[in-house]
């Protein structure tokens, strides 16, 4: 074996799944040649760095489940067939004992014989070809239905083969589609040709470009070829075959297509010319966001849609410098970025960092997904002194910057983790597994509903505390309160629900009258009254979780209960005490 | 993967587990559906599925265990069999809703910076980090087939066992293999 050997081949020998020969080849190349040595060593460290990275980072990412988990009991409970047959299953039960499994033998061998003969003789297919189109133009439908700031990319190989010339190698291309434009690019040494003599082809015969494994693709191809669809059987594909007319001027003289009837996508296709044919093969198929897009293409396939640099820029005005900084004033500014923020619920849980110097507000939007990054970039194109940064800056600790999201602990993956060791005295106020689990993932989301509203304000006072609150001009006062005062609402609104929805257990469990929350006596800011709020909250969310899901430290209804309700009285008096605040300023 | 076929089945139908099944056998699954059914679920979750078709299919799995040892199917590796029944459970599910299938990772904070490296620089370990995320990022926009074969292949499982369970040839499976760690290298080393 004097030819490199490819990845596939080492990963293969690494894997030992490559044949007895090939192995030994592959051995004595290695033993050979220091290039393939060396590649097989990098090859191995990447295989732990995708390791590492699955469990590291790919599994923790993976949002936990929302609802509880049934006990198994429940389940075998659920999946058990009722003790009483009905007659249905009677009628079953009769039919079973009526065809023994020999009777079913000889029944089915006879069927089958019989689908046989008429198979054969008559030649039919189970399906048309007809209705092979239509449903690859439906499956087409669903697969081209990407969301916005999304694009669908074929991979491909294509060749042109001469009539009677060995076949050349398949070149590598990619087909990229969007709502608006279809852009076919070289992929690989070599293929540039490829790309322009198949983009020849199809201007020659007067097709637009568009992905060439699609219905589309076929539709057009078909139509020019004047030729009656047939369809055949390959392996376990269908094939697509048109026939062109002799006579045609087309210069076509067939057209095949190779459809798989698991997706109903169009694998290969070929196009049959009196001198040569095209070949087009489907290497892969994905859905791209337009983040991953390289910019000169974004341009041609969704130039609205053209993100700005990567780097932080003023996205007022891109490209050109800020001079207007100067006569900025940044907690003006601050506020602005915070009320966009907040107008577009970005400043609950989501992780956006934002910095602020003494010229411009820095607002990190690094972790968010492509199509979130635009929103927010946009909603803060015109704020003079703001710039979004969408990588992260090397070495940057992320606890340098304060935040408006990424400092709530996991608002979004934390989960009801299980119902199924809750006490006795629950599931049988309860009765049903589901009604527990319903009113478990219920009281969770209202008090998830409080805690991201209240680690928002902790926020906010942290960007405001009394004393900057103080040098506000009295319209980012009211405007700072504004925010505050939304946050407040919910937050109380979350919280009056969750009682609500508690209220019936305290005559189930015996609850007594609650002893009144005192009143704090002394003088204390909506930032203070805030901060207490979120550590009762987070006691609050505590409880719930270890009354009504399985925890490390369960307790029992009728013992937690009483703490629960007097914590969530407590937490609506301080709620009071943070809107009174607002309210007397 | 000639066991899994033994229960395969529609994923969403009820299954109908039979009164006498030995208590050892219920034990056996409960114990593991303990332990295992969170890993299950984010297998699934890890194909694209959405957090509610997981944890139901994740239930499913661990029911056709009980089932397939009720019915004296032989097992020799349960973890194994578990994770095969799972896959093509999810393959299932993507030939029912016929469109590409993204995972949604929660965001990434500061995760690996410092895990599992403690003799690193914290510029290395930084840098470490970035590349942990732009892998996984890369793993999550794999095409889906791609995807379930490198997770498979992760659990151990050889080419052979992959292209049954993604319906292709073994040389398919080993084609996809390649692409999909020649991507996920490129990720790492971008």
């Amino acid at each position: 074996m004097n030819k490199h050997l490819s990845l596939q081949q080492m990963l293969g020998y690494l894997d030992g799944e490559l044949s007895k020969s090939e192995t030994t080849d592959a051995a004595e190349h290695l033993h050979a040649c220091w290039t393939c040595r060396i590649e097989m060593d990098r090859l191995e460290g990447d295989i732990a760095v995708i390791l590492d990275a699955h469990n590291e980072a790919f599994i923790p990412a993976i949002p936990l489940p929302l609802s509880a988990w049934a006990s198994f009991e429940t389940l075998i409970r659920q999946n058990r067939p009722p003790a009483r047959r009905s007659n249905w299953s009677a009628v079953v039960g009769g039919f079973r004992q009526a065809f023994t499994p020999h009777r079913v033998v000889v029944l089915g061998g006879l069927v089958i014989a019989c689908a046989l003969f008429v198979y054969l003789r008559a030649g039919t297919q189970a399906v048309s070809a007809q209705e092979v189109i239509s449903r690859v133009r439906l499956a087409d439908a669903k697969r081209l239905a990407v969301p916005q700031g999304v694009v669908i990319r074929e991979r491909l190989q294509v060749r042109r083969i001469p009539n009677g010339a060995a076949a050349p190698p398949a070149r590598r291309m990619d087909a990229w589609k969007s709502p608006t434009a279809t852009v076919w690019q070289s992929s690989g040494e070599g293929s540039e040709d490829a790309v322009s003599e198949l983009k020849g082809v199809y201007a020659s015969h007067g097709i637009a470009v568009d992905l060439p494994l699609s219905a589309a693709g076929i539709d057009s191809w078909s139509a020019l070829s004047g030729g009656t669809p047939t369809l055949t059987k390959e392996g376990s594909d269908f094939g697509l075959n048109f026939v062109g007319s002799p006579n045609s001027k087309t210069g076509l003289s067939a057209v095949t297509a190779r459809i798989e009837p698991s997706t109903w996508h169009v694998k290969d296709m070929t196009i049959q010319f009196p001198d040569s044919s095209v070949e087009i093969t489907e290497s892969e198929e994905a859905a791209v966001p337009i983040s991953e897009v390289p910019l000169v293409l974004l341009a041609e396939l969704e130039p609205n849609s053209l993100p700005l640099p990567s780097k932080a820029q003023p996205v007022s005005d891109i490209g050109s410098p800020m001079i207007r900084s100067s006569s900025i004033n940044m907690d003006q500014v601050q506020l602005d970025v915070l009320a966009v923020l907040h107008r577009l619920h970005a400043d609950l849980g989501e992780p956006i960092s934002i910095a602020h110097s003494n010229k411009t507000v820095t607002v990190g939007v690094w972790h968010l997904p492509g199509e979130r990054q635009l929103e927010i970039r946009a909603a803060l194109k015109n704020e003079p002194g703001v710039m979004v940064q969408t990588t992260e800056p090397i070495g940057q600790m992320r606890a340098a910057t304060s935040s408006v999201g990424a400092a709530v602990p996991g608002l979004q993956n934390k989960a009801i983790v299980a119902a199924d060791t809750a006490d006795e005295a629950l599931t049988k106020y309860f009765g049903e597994a589901k009604n527990e689990q319903a009113f478990t993932r219920e009281a969770m989301e209202k008090s998830s509903t409080a805690l991201a509203h209240l680690y928002a304000l902790r926020n906010l006072q942290a960007q405001f505390p009394p004393e900057r609150e103080r040098t506000l001009s009295p319209i980012d006062q009211a405007r700072l309160e504004s925010i505050v005062q939304d946050h407040v609402t919910v937050t109380i609104e979350a919280l009056s629900q969750l009682k609500i929805q508690l209220a019936p257990l305290d005559e189930a469990f015996h609850v007594g009258e609650l002893s009144q929350a005192q009143q704090s006596t002394y003088e204390i800011t909506w930032q203070d009254a805030s901060l207490d709020a979120l550590g009762t909250a987070r006691t609050v969310d505590r409880l719930i979780r270890d009354i009504f899901t399985t925890s490390e430290s369960p307790y029992h209804a009728a013992e937690a209960l009483p703490q629960l309700q007097q914590e969530l009285a407590r937490l609506l008096n301080e709620m009071g005490t943070v809107q009174k605040k607002m309210i007397v300023r | 993967m000639a066991e899994a076929k033994a229960v395969d089945g529609a994923p969403f139908r009820k299954l109908e587990v039979a009164v006498g099944v030995t208590p050892n056998a219920t034990e056996r699954v409960s114990a593991l559906y303990q332990t295992l059914r969170v890993p299950i679920y984010r297998f699934l979750m890890a194909q694209g599925l959405d957090a509610g078709t997981a944890q139901e299919l994740a239930q499913d799995v661990f029911i056709k265990l009980l089932i397939a040892i009720e019915r004296g199917s032989e097992i020799h590796n349960e973890q194994a069999w578990l994770y095969g029944v799972a896959s093509k459970l999810a393959v299932d599910f993507w030939r029912r809703e016929g469109r590409p299938m993204w995972v949604a990772l929660d965001a990434m904070p500061a995760l690996a910076e410092t895990l599992r490296a403690p003799d690193l620089t914290p510029e290395a370990a930084v840098a470490r980090g970035q590349k942990l995320r732009r892998v996984s990022q890369a793993m999550a926009r794999l095409p889906k087939e791609q995807r379930l074969g490198i997770h498979l292949r992760m659990q151990g499982m050889r080419y052979r066992a992959i292209a049954e369970i993604l319906g292709v040839s073994t040389s398919t499976a080993a084609e996809w293999l390649s692409i999909a760690v020649d991507r996920l290298r490129s990720a790492a080393n971008e």
